[in-house]
């Protein structure tokens, strides 16, 4: 008994050790596992350095909303978090968490610009309708006597979509503009002006959430003036703002 | 007869009291309350000057100024616009014909892209740090030089420090112009640096 009752004490001093250890990781363990920690860096982007750490629960104050990322403050310091990183718990209320989501949606509105191998400007601009989107194009050569432009509208529709490319065709029609002294549409060099239909198919290679670069393939046939057909490779940068 | 007469007069009371319960909505506006607000920017804003470094022509001080809009990230478009005088003295031809009149202008508005290829952190003193970071800029433009003008192409290299108000930033830039009357003279091509200070909007 006495062997016993040696060891029933400290027996019973490791169980109920056991026993408060126990409820208490029952009781803080779904607060622990709600919480994370939140890298906060020095710039508004992922190659800026981490400068500071927070609890994801710790209240954090905005300050500037730039792109995608947002400056933060928590009374001391402050840093940039991705806006899909910022937690429900951290402070901010619904609507500011409903602006931030809203401010990262692309808008419906593109516009574009670029430079082709005939070395005309190309800008543009175009807007959903359904499944496709109305677009209209301007280009612009002014190469010493070379000056001609053109002005198309015209309806856009993305055929395909990969995992970092998609493919979108064009068709239009425009009005063309031969300057003096420009042979694009009159052999003679002299001032004229023609309806043109115009094709083109663009690779487009997403950039950012906004903006996206496109490699432009395209053909353009003249209706009247000289019926001169002409193709062209363009590179362009489009925006959604 | 009185307690009906009372009755009667407390009649539109009562019905007064009644308008009161109608359920009367209060008007809610999407959007965040003035205690709400998150400041947003878009980009930015600076002037600068620069050394310009003119083949075949002595180097002078351009003035300019710049916006950025930020694309993302790494990208954003840019758009300046310069002010720089051309050349001092006039240069004729063999037989005497005057090809660059003295004191010509060399104006520049130009449109393009930037992109950061290199983003860090730089302390002055140890204590404070700055967000920096390094892009590289093509500019598509028109040089307007005197009473000519030509398409003007540019390659930037800029180092900017990001402060939260303000930003400084330094660039080195390669340009040329297909002015042809440039051209001819072979004064069409140049290099500058300069510094530029500016905000954000």
């Amino acid at each position: 008994m006495l062997v016993l009752g040696n060891l029933w004490r400290p027996l019973t001093f490791k169980l109920s050790r056991l026993l408060y250890i126990t409820t208490f990781c029952m009781i803080c363990a779904p607060s622990w596992a709600q919480q994370e920690q939140l890298y906060l860096r020095k710039g508004p982007g992922s190659s800026f350095p981490v400068i500071f750490e927070v609890s994801s629960t710790e209240q954090l104050q905005p300050l500037y909303l730039q792109g995608e990322w947002l400056l933060l403050s928590n009374g001391r310091r402050q840093g940039w978090l991705p806006v899909r990183e910022v937690p429900e718990s951290s402070g901010l209320s619904r609507a500011q968490l409903w602006y931030l989501n809203d401010a990262l949606r692309p808008g419906d509105w593109h516009v574009q610009g670029g430079w082709n191998s005939e070395t005309a400007l190309q800008l543009g601009i175009s807007y959903p309708l359904d499944r496709y989107r109305l677009a209209a194009r301007y280009t612009r050569s002014d190469a010493g006597e070379q000056a001609w432009q053109s002005a198309e509208l015209g309806f856009e529709r993305l055929f395909s979509r990969y995992s970092g490319w998609s493919l979108q065709g064009f068709a239009g029609l425009g009005l063309g503009l031969n300057e003096e002294g420009s042979r694009r549409w009159d052999e003679q060099g002299r001032e004229t002006s023609t309806a043109i239909f115009t094709l083109s198919g663009d690779v487009i290679w997403p950039l950012e959430t906004r903006l996206d670069l496109r490699l432009r393939l395209q053909a353009s046939q003249a209706l009247g003036a000289d019926q001169s057909a002409h193709t062209a490779i363009a590179l362009i940068w489009n925006l959604s703002l | 007869m009185k307690y009906l007469i009372l009755c009667l007069l407390s009649l539109p009371l009562l019905s007064v009291a009644e308008t009161t319960d109608i359920y009367q909505p209060r008007i809610k506006v999407a959007g965040l309350e003035q205690s709400e607000n998150i400041s947003r920017r878009y980009g930015s804003w600076g002037i600068g000057v620069a050394q310009q470094a003119q083949d075949n022509l002595s180097g002078r001080t351009a003035l300019n100024i710049s916006a950025r809009w930020f694309a993302g990230e790494h990208w954003y478009l840019l758009g300046t616009a310069q002010y720089a005088p051309f050349n001092r003295d006039e240069i004729r031809n063999g037989s005497g014909q005057v090809l660059l009149e003295s004191g010509e202008q060399a104006n520049v508005l130009a449109g393009g892209v930037g992109y950061a290829f290199l983003q860090g952190t730089a302390s002055l003193n140890g204590h404070m740090s700055y967000p920096w970071q390094v892009a590289v800029e093509g500019l598509l433009g028109e040089q307007y030089t005197g009473d000519s003008s030509g398409r003007y192409s540019g390659l930037a290299f800029s180092w900017q420090l990001l402060g939260d108000d303000y930003w400084l930033a330094t660039e080195w830039r390669t340009y040329q112009s297909d002015d042809s009357r440039l051209d001819k003279l072979n004064v069409n091509k140049g290099v500058q640096w300069g510094i530029s200070f500016g905000s954000y909007f």
